[in-house]
């Protein structure tokens, strides 16, 4: 039964932008995705109208990782947990959320798999090498926002200490880094594919993911990343000169 | 001076902050003044997760704000200063000589507020409030982004 629940709401999480005003921001998707999770309060509908009512209150987080926010928040309310306290707990998650899911996605994810698709086509993969990253990238999205809501629903008021436990701060910081070794391997890869001469259409391609995957670099606070891109550049570079 | 910004974000430590602001002015330490968040575990280690590496926050009650913020002045390092309400910032800007300047980076819909921006919105009594703080010299304007234009306060509730 909460697993029937779960997968519900992950449904409506996949569709959280889908309702974003200025006024209230991802309230209106929260509350639609934490629905299925408050069922278990319809025995008492002045207590399930209260939670419904709170739960599309402004709340504005990444929205891969604000599943741990619907999970969390529909167990504190399942638990009884006091309003003013659930309150304050989405306001505590929505910041970390944001700056987390920001870091693991846009300066880790998707440039990483951005560089390993363009990496694949400039090595001469053609075609199925951008179909099969954008699988993996879809893949990773829906994991981490499963397993966000799960541990979200498990914990309630506690999700601060199991995301501490969970260190998904430290899993950021190496997808980041794994993300700059794959860029710095990638663009001298891609750059050699297009000065051989590329079709157009996977010239044009490489040459927005190169631009985005830059843009993403610069944007990158994670330490030692950029060293680490540099050097896996240069790497690839000096074994392509030295290869007779 | 080593306040380089003192914002009001009902949404205190995020995105905007840490990076959007926190990155081009180079800020090393966001002191958010908020009686509940110093005082509630939970809420302390999630701010802490939203800031990266080379930034540090603390997390003072309002009475504890003016000294510190005394202290940081003549500090090294590049300060932001963040309540999450307009009373919170015009009580501190009061008892703290400190701050010359008010950001407002988020203040979002609720019960008896006005839209004035689309991340702005204030009641009656704290446009009251931020009015008389601007007639004692402090600068008040509305900025989400430093690359977003500020818009002062007489332009935006003329």
């Amino acid at each position: 039964m909460a697993l029937s629940r779960l997968t519900r709401s992950l449904g409506r999480l996949l569709m959280l932008q889908s309702s974003w005003t200025y006024e209230r921001m991802q309230g209106v998707g929260i509350a639609f995705a934490t629905l299925p999770l408050l069922e278990p309060l319809r025995d008492d509908p002045a207590r399930h109208r209260e939670a419904v009512s709170r739960s599309t209150e402004l709340f504005n987080a990444h929205p891969y990782l604000a599943g741990i926010a619907a999970g969390a928040i529909a167990r504190a309310e399942i638990e009884g947990v006091a309003g003013p306290t659930i309150q304050r707990l989405k306001t505590a998650l929505a910041g970390p959320l944001g700056s987390l899911g920001d870091q693991l996605f846009w300066i880790g994810v998707v440039p990483g798999v951005m560089a390993a698709m363009l990496m694949a086509v400039g090595l001469g993969a053609g075609w199925p090498a951008a179909a099969v990253g954008l699988v993996l990238y879809l893949a990773v999205r829906i994991y981490v926002t499963a397993w966000g809501l799960g541990l979200g629903y498990r914990t309630g008021l506690g999700v601060a200490a199991a995301l501490k436990a969970s260190r998904l701060d430290d899993q950021v910081r190496r997808v980041g880094l794994g993300a700059g070794l794959m860029v710095g391997l990638a663009v001298p890869i891609v750059g050699r594919w297009l000065a051989n001469g590329a079709t157009p259409g996977l010239a044009a391609l490489a040459l927005g993911g190169a631009g985005g995957v830059w843009a993403a670099l610069v944007r990158s606070r994670i330490p030692g990343a950029r060293l680490l891109t540099l050097v896996a550049m240069a790497i690839i570079i000096l074994w392509h000169w030295s290869t007779p | 001076m080593s306040i380089i910004v003192a914002r009001i974000d009902d949404r205190l430590v995020h995105g905007q902050v840490v990076i959007g602001w926190g990155r081009p002015l180079e800020l090393n330490r966001i002191v958010l003044v908020d009686a509940e968040v110093a005082g509630s575990d939970f809420e302390r280690d999630l701010y802490r997760m939203a800031v990266p590496a080379g930034i540090d926050v603390e997390f003072l009650r309002p009475v504890e704000a003016p000294g510190r913020l005394a202290a940081l002045a003549d500090g090294p390092d590049r300060v932001l200063v963040l309540t999450g309400s307009v009373a919170g910032m015009t009580w501190l800007a009061r008892a703290s000589n400190q701050i010359r300047s008010v950001n407002l980076g988020g203040i979002h819909a609720g019960p008896g507020r006005r839209e004035y921006l689309r991340y702005v919105y204030l009641s009656p009594e704290e446009l009251a409030d931020l009015r008389a703080l601007a007639a004692t010299g402090v600068s008040v304007t509305a900025q989400d982004l430093p690359t977003t234009a500020p818009v002062s306060l007489e332009s935006l509730a003329p």
